[in-house]
């Protein structure tokens, strides 16, 4: 009997499953048994995983099994003999190898960790079973993430901390028209004009990018496209995107054009903007002939059968015969149209004759509306300045739609629920309708969910509910979202809601849909009163808190402030309310969108005015808050501890730690196509569920942050003043931001990303970057680094924020603050912290108009401390040690962490070290003092 | 002394005028805010577009300011001493 044959593998764990039992190296998948020893699976396995030859493969497991019949032991685990393979694989220098042979695990003493103690890196995660199964798959994931999703320069800087990379999160969003699509276009303000397809157009442009996994966009110079009644508008872009097994609809109208659109393409009829699948035959649609074109001295050159479309569109997943099939019911559809449209068309043709001169807009019937297959993988959009465009010569739309009106129209059908829910007719059923959405959305991004002009969106289900009614409703729809726990380790759902006094403008002339997912046949300016009343009832359930009268968490109240705000009518003490809510309760988030241009929420506009492109995408609505967005924040302490005081080294290094980001990015976004490419039977399904391809939340497109960390600490590192202490000190505070915003636009064009400057909320990842340079830069750490030392409750400054226990007034912080607000595009925000006091909410609202009017801010807050008693069940304002009322200390204390509120107990020693410092105010002293200091 | 601070860039059509106008005073500084310096020179006056123009005092507090717009050499003078 051989040595070898002596030896047990001892396999652990009851994985089952082909993949698992490979990985495990035994052929197996029972609880836990003795297999004998069998070296060929050592083999197997090293051939398999890293496509190693069979003669290297070979010569290890022999020297496995050398070494271990050496080290006389009887009985091995598999993971030892991984340990051991991947230890020859290292000697050898075979690092590719090992990376993809290595297994991913964790100690015992970790699990054991995890199940016993909270996990603190989220405070709105209690401690509970679903908690302790996200807290073990988050900690698999993060170092498959590391080892397999990121390269090594990446992982490595991720794991010494020059920066922290996010979890993940991403959208799309696919609507369009077939790529055979015929447009008209011409170089701006020239007479030619070309007709081509949208593939080709596409196709002859150059400069792809790829902004999102399946989209690809391209943006022609000056070109410009024909658009209703021969006017011409400016092409923004034009996009190819993945078609991800959508359904299209065929539309023929009586003057004999067609045109294949996705199912919900939003289709222009005399009426109503609807989808196109829910366009009648019958209904009125508007066509324009082109070839009257040359009566008005165009001259034009029709190119669509001389350049041959990209052939790449079939050649993925079909076979000629299913080609052939396809095309063919086409042209059928195509001739049944063109027949049934003769009659009709030589009439209308010999009546324009006769008038001559009347060539524009001509009114049509849609003869056909159906479903039809197609096979092309592509399709295609082109974004106009108007917003609409001639599409084989019918008047057509580009874009349009929001989620909450997707809910209205759709009703619920998701691939993870088994029952279809049609429209809510009522408001009850359209708020559950709302929720579990916003669940199951949970489930597939990692940050907060944001919703668009809730207010406005229920309105037209309100009309005719009495006041108490309404309430009731806005009630239930604050209990059931601040109670939605279910998601992903029992967190509560963060959810954002966008709310309006005034319809925004963007919204204004938008067809409003109402109960049963019909068009009411208004537009949501017509519901403003509703909107009003609505937003009126939710800010009052807001002030009374729960049962407890204690604040809501979520959904978070973003109140938009714009200059239309306070020009409708009410505004004042609708403003009041709001203030006293956030005087009480905290929980009012005051967003400001300055100038009369529509913005969401953290729009910028610096950026805009410097980047006209940028403006004209970001008036896109729908592109705004509604999405867990994918984050990489950069540790900026531990560039000035590099540089050591040489500001050349220390540009050069944030160049660095930039490239880094963007580079993270790209390497990300390819692993999100990879499973995206999937499709509906991958594991985003949801995102490209093949019967709509919405995936509810409308970004245009995927954007990057890169998060800035400890600018505060950075800036007194390198100068030896703090953002607040000099106007050197802050101006160089401002050059750094200046330069990572222009860096952003660069590395943007650079990688075809749109890579932008957030505020990281940094909740963990500001303790675990403070953390690792107390290991690796200790010196200069301990010079900067604010809070408890000794007692581990350190920490950085919060973003570009100001030391929070700066001797500052609260008009100064929030002035100084703002000077970078223009800067960073993806969100800004002031903190003032209340405390116990609760000012007069005129001084808030004084405060709030102020910093609209007066300030760059993009967003401020405020926040009160409260301390809530389990014995006798009261909440107080303030933290105590015990409850003021009934002297227990059976008690919690509960304020904002970073963007929400929560439990102290559940926060990590960094954000409590900063709680102790955090200077409150009462918001006494008024702008009378800020204006003798010079502060505009 | 008060002196001029200019906000332009390039492809600005408005820009050499404002320059221009600044031309006629002493003391006058020129940023560009596509350069990392001139963008934080322009973040810290709240300059959102160009061309605009910041009177400053020696402690360079702003003393009033055009912000998007080109005031005429005599508008400049009413404001500087």
């Amino acid at each position: 009997m051989s040595a070898a044959s002596n030896i047990r593998v001892l396999k652990r764990n009851g994985r089952a499953g082909d993949a698992t039992d490979i990985a495990l190296l035994v052929s197996t998948s029972s609880k836990e048994e003795i297999n004998l020893w069998d070296k060929d699976k050592i083999v197997s396995s090293l051939i398999l995983e890293t496509d190693a030859s069979p003669e290297l493969a070979q010569e290890i497991a022999d020297r496995v099994e050398e070494r271990i019949i050496q080290g006389h032991i009887n009985t091995v685990t598999t993971s030892i003999i991984r340990e051991l393979v991947d230890l020859e694989l290292l000697e050898r220098g075979l690092g590719t190898m090992h990376k993809k042979h290595s297994q991913i695990g964790l100690p015992m003493y970790d699990v054991e960790q995890i199940i016993t103690s909270a996990n603190k890196e989220n405070s709105n995660t209690t401690h509970n079973p679903e908690s302790i199964n996200l807290t073990l798959a988050e900690a698999i994931l993060k170092e498959y993430a590391l080892r397999n999703v990121f390269s090594e320069d990446i992982a490595r800087a991720h794991m010494v901390g020059d920066i922290h990379l996010h979890d993940l999160g991403f959208i799309i969003r696919p609507y369009s028209y077939l790529g055979d699509t015929v447009v008209h276009w011409r170089v701006k303000d020239t007479q030619l004009v070309f007709t081509t397809t949208m593939e080709q157009l596409y196709h002859l442009l150059p400069g792809e990018t790829w902004p999102e996994p399946t989209v690809r966009v391209k943006h022609p110079g000056k070109l410009e496209m024909l658009d209703r009644g021969w006017n011409w508008t400016d092409i923004k872009r034009v996009v190819k995107k993945d078609r991800l097994g959508k359904g299209m609809v065929f539309l023929a109208t009586s003057d004999g054009k067609y045109c294949v659109v996705t199912h919900d393409h939003p289709v222009i009829t005399s009426e109503d903007i609807k989808p196109a699948s829910l366009v009648e035959v019958g209904e009125e649609m508007e066509t324009l002939d082109v070839e009257e074109g040359r009566a008005r001295g165009l001259e034009e050159i029709n190119i669509t059968h001389l350049i041959e479309a990209n052939a790449t569109s079939f050649k993925f997943r079909f076979n000629a015969e299913d080609v052939f099939i396809a095309h063919q019911r086409l042209q059928e559809l195509v001739s049944e149209a063109a027949q049934a449209s003769s009659g009709t068309r030589t009439r209308r043709g010999r009546e324009r004759r006769r008038g001559e001169s009347s060539p524009a807009a001509q009114r049509t019937r849609v003869i056909m509306a159906e479903a039809v297959e197609v096979l092309d993988v592509y399709i295609y959009d082109v974004t106009t300045d108007s917003g609409t465009l001639i599409a084989n010569g019918i008047y057509s739309h580009n874009c349009g739609g929001h989620s909450l009106d997707y809910i209205k129209k759709y009703g619920i059908s998701l691939p993870n629920i088994t029952s279809t829910s049609r429209p809510a007719k009522h408001p009850e059923v359209l708020i559950g309708h709302l929720v579990k959405m916003a669940s199951t959305l949970q489930s597939h991004y990692a940050g907060a969910i944001g919703w668009e002009a809730v207010n406005m969106f229920f309105a037209p289900y309100l009309v005719g509910l009495g006041y108490e009614r309404i309430k009731q409703l806005a009630q239930m729809l604050i209990y059931e979202f601040n109670q939605l726990a279910g998601a992903r380790g029992s967190q509560v759902v963060f959810t954002d809601f966008n709310l309006y006094w005034s319809i925004p403008r963007h919204f204004r002339d938008a067809p409003a849909i109402g109960p049963g997912g019909v068009y009411t046949g208004k537009t949501y300016k017509d519901y403003e009163k509703e909107a009003q009343t609505f937003l009126k009832a939710l800010f009052e359930v807001y002030l009374e808190g729960d049962a407890m009268g204690k604040t809501f968490v979520f959904p978070k109240p973003l109140l938009h402030i714009n200059d239309d705000f306070f020009r409708t009518e009410g505004h004042e003490e609708f403003l009041e309310l709001a203030c006293k809510v956030a005087s009480r309760q905290g929980i009012t988030y005051f967003v400001f969108d300055r100038g009369d241009e529509i913005t969401v929420s953290q729009c910028c506009r610096l950026k805009l005015k410097l980047n006209e492109e940028d403006l004209q995408e970001a008036m896109k609505p729908e592109r705004m808050r509604f999405s867990a967005l994918q984050n990489i924040t950069i540790n900026l302490p531990r560039i000035a501890y590099k540089a050591n005081g040489s500001e050349e080294v220390l540009f050069h290094e944030l160049e660095n730690a930039m490239q880094l980001v963007a580079k993270a990015h790209i390497q990300k976004k390819a692993f999100i196509k990879s499973l995206l490419e999937q499709g509906v039977g991958g594991p985003l399904s949801v995102l490209c569920d093949a019967k709509d391809g919405e995936p509810y939340l409308r970004l245009e497109r995927l954007t990057y942050l890169a998060g800035l960390l400890g600018l505060n600490e950075m800036v007194q590192y390198h100068t030896g003043m703090e953002l607040h202490q000099s106007q050197e000190a802050l101006k160089f505070g401002l050059k750094v931001v200046a330069h990572m915003n222009l860096t952003c636009k660069r590395l943007s064009q650079e990688y075809g990303i749109n890579l932008v400057l957030e505020e990281s909320p940094a909740e963990s990842s500001g303790y675990r970057l403070a953390k690792l340079d107390t290991k690796y830069y200790p010196t200069q750490a301990l010079r900067v680094l604010k809070g408890g030392l000794d007692n581990d409750e350190f920490y950085y400054t919060n973003s570009v924020h100001l030391n929070v226990e700066a001797d500052l007034d609260y008009i100064e912080r929030v002035h100084k603050q703002s000077l970078f607000h223009p800067l960073i595009d993806a969100g800004a925000i002031c903190h003032v912290w209340l405390g116990e006091s609760e000012p007069d909410p005129a001084s808030i609202k004084n405060f709030v108009v102020k910093t609209f009017r007066n300030t760059q801010s993009s967003q401020i807050a405020f926040s009160p401390e409260f301390t809530v008693c389990n014995d006798c069940k009261r909440t107080h304002r303030g933290l105590h040690e015990e409850c003021p009322q009934c002297g227990s200390d059976n008690i919690y204390g509960i304020t904002r962490i970073v963007g929400y509120f929560s439990k102290v107990t559940t926060w990590n020693k960094g954000k409590v070290g900063e709680l102790k410092d955090r200077v409150r105010t009462d918001l006494k002293g008024g702008w009378e003092h800020a204006a003798s200091e010079g502060l505009r | 002394m008060q002196h001029l601070k200019v906000f332009v860039k390039q492809d600005c059509q408005k820009c050499p005028a404002a320059k221009e106008v600044a031309s006629n005073f002493p003391k006058t500084e020129i940023y560009d805010i596509e350069q990392p310096e001139g963008l934080a020179e322009a973040a810290y006056y709240s300059v959102l577009c160009t061309p605009s123009i910041v009177v400053v005092d020696e402690g360079g507090s702003e003393v009033f300011a055009w912000r998007c717009t080109v005031p005429s050499p005599r508008d400049v003078s009413d404001h500087i001493n």
